[in-house]
């Protein structure tokens, strides 16, 4: 009920000017009389306790039976949300999201873990199998930078 | 001392001060009276912000403090603020405090935990405050690494994973961040003269294209990861899930906010034309974050996991307001960190208390609790209807403005992405709706549920404090909005200095 | 040779003072008294810390041989801070029974090694390069096999002398080609005559490598993870530390002022090697359990973050090398003390027998939490501060995907340190480590390097200072 004090029009600027907003009389005046209206029938049927209600609903049967059942809008609401948006869509984001997104955060972490554990035997503990790599390390880079970063 | 500073020092003395209690039952006392402090002070810093701006203060940055800290690198100490760190520190302060009101009860190494959590509390200020990017930097860490022993030890169920996959990625966004940061610094000078770290010096200057197009998607990127930038988002649901009450506050309230208030600040605001010349890959990337966080939240069944998901896609709408570079979007950007974080802040804090008293976070393993615990739970209907946009709360006119600005934008890719970017408030509804009547309304599922005692005065002062906020914005958003404004003018001169609408 | 120019060298000699009157000590003092040895040795040695930060005069003696200079009077006093620490660590493990007869031995062969360090910083010639590192290399293999009833410290010492072996005939095939092609030894010289002929620059690789396996760089780091397990805690602490410090202020002073005509040579190595270095010696630590071959492996990718500050060239690089290992000093000495305290009072060396050690050390877990943050380069603590710069001086040069793959694998190494801050803060155990309380040494030590941490990052001076001294190519 606030909305209306808010001075929206000046808020949504870029330029400091406030949108020129202006009320479509046309829209503006029907829909305030339906409403009326509305409420006047309501006030008839309701206020007092009377046949007025029941004798409307038999008049407009089917009429009442969907309106009562809210034009089924629920049922549509719930078919659209349930079968559609929950099953087609967001559980295979939230599927996509687990097993895809994050598994690859988790891929990267486990990659790393196991190219640990494969590497572990370099460390052998032998000290000719580590003169041996210091040579081949020399070797290489003696190789690198002679030979190809000259 | 300029009262800039006393944001940090504050929380360091409170530390100290907790550190050297003799009494364990003093010690949430402390906390809460130090932050109350820094709460004062911070109504104090708005109040001397805007009258300074209405004395007719027109400089860029108020408050502008500048110590010499390392010569030979021309690191300083600067602070400096301008409306939107006012409102930052504002939204952090209050967040703060909610969180020690809302952990009034942990008894597990007490100490420790709100040494931590102000700790980490003063790592945001300090980011906040600092105009110099090293400073900055360091208190970008600071708040960071706090959150892994709070999560790792005071968090429940895969704590530890959770702990560890958060600290690391966005350790790894800090990671790309240094570099970025480098970028900026060694290019801080293309005419020769001093490098520098300061931010405001820097704007005065262009980047190189060459090094805008390298440094842009680093930045943005590493602050992006907090962000919870697609795909870098996956440490927020873990973590937020696994986190105790007020570290999710803090975290998803403030932390979070850290990485949308530096794509901005650092990444935009400074390599302008590498931002409009990329904006497209981030603007994907964003509008995916909004949508896909949306839908990802329908199906969650755990109430944290929902709110997890929620904050991708409303922090995805922050970095997409920004990288649609008028000014009209970035306000909304900054009233959207600050309406969400007060938001998703208190639906945390709500969660917490709930948990607290039904022992479960599953939807649907609880219903009725409107019955039992009216005021939690009309508390969460009004946190609800502000996460999705009610008009007269924070989050209406936070995603209204974001929405018309973005599609101010004439290009047909930018009026694309934002209509698909909309779509996100209807899946809001849906999943906010889905919680509060399954949760709130419906019969007590749960025998045991029907003697829950209602909130506590202190968890009432968490909670009010967040809804008072929240009202409070969504009712007079424009003294907030005007003194973004203000400071948003020399941003979006100079970043349209540069961009061709 | 005047008193002045004894002055040029006064480190070394008070160094070799302080040897001989331990030796004298052990000579003379009564065998009740011995225990003050340790005590004696302590306060002396602060005294020549202490002295190493007078003004001291520069100059060169012997005709060049010997060199000081501003810069070689910082690195040794940020040597000496480390050996001052160590010697302070070692005072309660060596109270023991087992070691009591062998207290002064210890001071002298590891202040002995200090001496050849000394040496091997100030050299302007490489003979004096050689033995310099000759000294600083064999007492160590004697330290380390100084658990001599231990057969895991004999295989360290025996290990260790024959890597070194290795490496120094390397390094010495190396020199005697560098002498054969420029016809001199002299620094100076060397470095007019070197070009980028095929002969230098094996000569150079040859010289690499054994530097190299000082400075533990993959593939030149085999031998670390063996000795360094081995050797009693202390021993392990002093080579992580100060033997890696000497050999890489060393090195780069001959890659600045002997082998810059080859710069573009050396970068790629270094490139390369570093990038190696921080890979591997962080995979490898990801597994360890043991934590002195956990810090062993720590120190070996740490060493590759320094080979970042080396890479450019630059003043700002050498500054924050020098600033980095004293950084460096105080971190892992932290953690090194925090490992030997607990390992001297129950022998546990496991990451496990860590569960829980919050609860019942609180202050020893802190400080390690510290030190490990400050390994990982995490603010407040010093550690940020001297990665940033190491960084910094890597980007200036344009080296920005280097500094990208290092600031990665500090994520990695962040992984693993937080695994110990894990077990100490969030595991529970069934059978913690007892509640102790640390003796004077141990605190003092501890203490020392916790105040270095904190004040080492904030206070500027100290960078400022060791910048002004440092120089470029």
């Amino acid at each position: 009920m606030f909305a209306g004090f808010l001075p929206f029009n000046e808020l949504i600027t870029s330029d400091g000017k406030p949108f020129e907003t202006e009320l479509e009389l046309i829209v503006a005046i029907p829909s305030v009389l339906i409403g009326i209206v509305g409420i006047g029938i309501a006030y008839l049927m309701y206020y007092n306790a009377n046949e007025l209600p029941n004798k409307a609903a038999v008049l407009f049967k089917h009429g009442y039976k969907w309106a009562y059942n809210k034009f089924y809008m629920d049922e549509v609401y719930l078919f659209v949300t349930k079968k559609v948006i929950f099953r087609y869509i967001s559980a295979p984001i939230a599927w996509f999201d687990r097993h895809v997104v994050d598994a690859t955060m988790n891929l990267m972490a486990s990659v790393t873990q196991n190219v640990s554990f494969r590497i572990r035997d370099f460390q052998s503990g032998q000290i000719q199998k580590y003169a041996f790599v210091f040579v081949t390390g020399v070797v290489g880079l003696a190789i690198l930078l002679i030979y190809f970063w000259k | 001392m300029d009262i800039l500073t006393l944001f940090v020092v504050i929380p360091v003395l409170t530390i100290t001060a907790i550190l050297f209690l003799q009494d364990m039952k003093h010690v949430r006392l402390v906390s809460a009276v130090g932050m109350g402090i820094q709460l004062i002070l911070a109504a104090i810093l708005i109040f001397m912000y805007l009258s300074a701006r209405h004395a007719g203060n027109t400089e860029e940055m108020l408050f502008v403090k500048d110590y010499l800290w390392y010569k030979s690198l021309n690191i300083h100490y600067a602070v400096g603020v301008d409306g939107i760190s006012v409102a930052m520190i504002g939204l952090t302060s209050i967040v703060v405090i909610a969180g020690i009101f809302a952990s009034w009860e942990v008894e597990f190494l007490r100490r420790e935990f709100f040494v931590s959590l102000i700790l980490l509390a003063t790592g945001v200020f300090g980011f906040f405050i600092s105009i110099d990017l090293f400073t900055m930097f360091l208190f970008y860490e600071l708040a960071v690494i706090p959150m892994y022993l709070l999560i790792g030890i005071w968090g429940t169920g895969p704590k530890e994973y959770s702990a560890m996959k958060l600290t690391l990625m966005l350790m790894g966004g800090s990671a790309l961040l240094l570099v970025g940061l480098l970028g900026i610094y060694f290019n801080s000078s293309p005419d020769g003269g001093p490098l520098t770290f300061n931010i405001l010096e820097i704007s005065k200057i262009t980047i190189p294209m060459s090094a805008q197009r390298l440094f842009f998607p680093l930045t943005f990127v590493g602050f992006g990861v907090l962000g919870a930038l697609f795909p870098f988002h996956t440490w927020s649901p873990d973590g937020h899930a696994s986190a105790p009450t007020a570290v999710s506050m803090l975290h998803a309230g403030v932390l979070m906010k850290l990485g949308g208030y530096g794509a901005f600040r650092v990444a935009i605001f400074l390599m302008p034309q590498a931002a409009h010349e990329l904006s497209w890959i981030f603007i994907i990337l964003t509008a995916t974050s909004v949508v896909y966080g949306a839908f990802g939240a329908i199906v969650q069944k755990d109430l944290k996991y929902i709110n997890a998901y929620s904050s991708v896609s409303h922090c995805g709408l922050v970095l997409f307001a920004i990288l649609m570079m008028n000014k009209t979007a970035m306000n909304g950007a900054v009233i959207q960190m600050i309406s969400h974080g007060l938001m998703t802040a208190l639906f945390f804090a709500l969660i917490g208390m709930i948990y607290g008293r039904t022992h479960t976070r599953l939807i649907n393993e609880m219903g009725g609790l409107m019955k039992v615990i009216p005021f939690l739970s009309v508390c969460y209907v009004i946190a609800g209807l502000a996460s999705l946009g009610l008009p007269g709360l924070s989050g209406f006119v936070a995603e209204m403005t974001v929405f018309f600005g973005a599609f101010q934008h004439p290009e047909p890719f930018y009026r694309v992405v934002t209509i698909v970017a909309v779509s996100s408030m209807v899946i809001t509804a849906v999943y906010i709706l889905r919680v509060v009547a399954v949760l709130l309304l419906g019969p007590t599922t749960n025998d045991h549920f029907n003697h829950l005692p209602d909130a506590k005065w202190y968890e009432k002062i968490s909670v009010v404090t967040l809804i008072s906020a929240v009202a409070a914005i969504g009712l007079a958003p424009l003294w907030l909005s005007n003194m973004i404004g203000v400071s948003l003018q020399p941003i979006v001169t100079k970043i349209l200095a540069i961009s061709p609408f | 040779m005047s008193l002045g120019n004894f002055l040029i060298m006064r480190q070394e000699l008070l160094m070799i003072a302080v040897v001989l009157i331990v030796l004298m000590a052990e000579i003379f003092i009564s065998h009740e008294n011995r225990k003050y040895i340790s005590t004696i040795t302590a306060v002396l040695f602060a005294l020549v810390t202490i002295a190493g930060f007078l003004p001291s005069p520069s100059g060169s003696l012997f005709g060049g041989m010997y060199v000081a200079s501003g810069t070689t009077a910082i690195m040794k006093n940020v040597l000496n801070i480390g050996i001052l620490l160590v010697i302070i660590q070692s005072i309660t493990w060596l109270r023991k029974i087992e070691n009591s007869e062998k207290v002064s031995e210890y001071y002298i062969l590891l202040i002995s090694t200090a001496t050849g360090m000394n040496y091997m910083i100030s050299a302007g010639h490489f003979l004096m390069f050689y033995i310099g590192i000759e000294l600083a290399t064999i007492p160590i293999a004697a330290l380390a096999a100084f658990d001599r009833m231990k057969n895991q410290s004999a295989e360290a010492g025996i290990k260790l002398i024959l890597s070194s072996a290795l490496s120094s005939g390397i390094l010495l095939y190396g020199l005697s080609m560098i002498y054969g092609t420029t016809g001199s030894l002299y620094f100076g010289e060397v470095a007019r005559l070197f070009t980028n002929n095929s002969l230098q620059t094996l000569g150079f690789i040859f010289f690499f490598a054994g530097m190299a396996f000082k400075i533990s760089i993959v593939p030149f780091h085999l031998w670390t993870a063996d000795v360094y397990e081995g050797a009693p805690v202390n021993i392990t602490s002093y080579l992580s530390v100060i033997s890696k410090g000497a050999a890489l202020f060393i090195f780069i002073i001959m890659l600045f002022t002997v082998f810059p005509a080859i710069i573009k040579t050396w970068q790629h190595t270094i490139y390369v090697v570093s990038v190696l270095t921080m890979t591997i010696g962080n995979l490898f630590a990801i597994r360890q359990q043991n934590l002195k071959r956990f810090l062993a492996f720590s120190s070996i990718s740490q060493a590759g973050y320094i080979l970042l500050g080396l890479i450019g060239g630059n003043e700002l690089g050498m500054a924050s090398v020098i600033y980095y290992i004293l950084v460096y000093i105080f971190s892992n000495l932290a953690a090194f003390g925090v490992v030997i305290a607990i390992s001297n009072q129950t022998g546990k060396e496991n990451m496990d027998d860590y569960n829980g050690l919050y609860h019942t050390n609180p202050k020893l877990s802190l400080i390690m939490t510290l030190a490990l943050f400050s390994l990982a380069g995490i603010p407040p603590v010093a550690g940020f501060f001297g990665k940033f710069f190491l960084f910094t001086a890597a980007a200036q040069q344009g080296f920005y995907l280097l500094v990208l793959i290092a600031v990665l694998n500090t994520i990695i190494s962040l992984f693993y340190y937080l695994l110990v801050v894990k077990a100490m803060f969030i595991n529970k155990s069934e059978s913690p480590i007892e509640k102790f309380k640390s003796d004077f040494p141990t605190s003092l030590a501890l203490g020392i390097c916790v105040a270095g941490l904190v004040v080492a990052g904030f206070a500027s001076v100290i960078f400022e200072a060791i910048r002004n001294l440092s120089f470029g190519i």
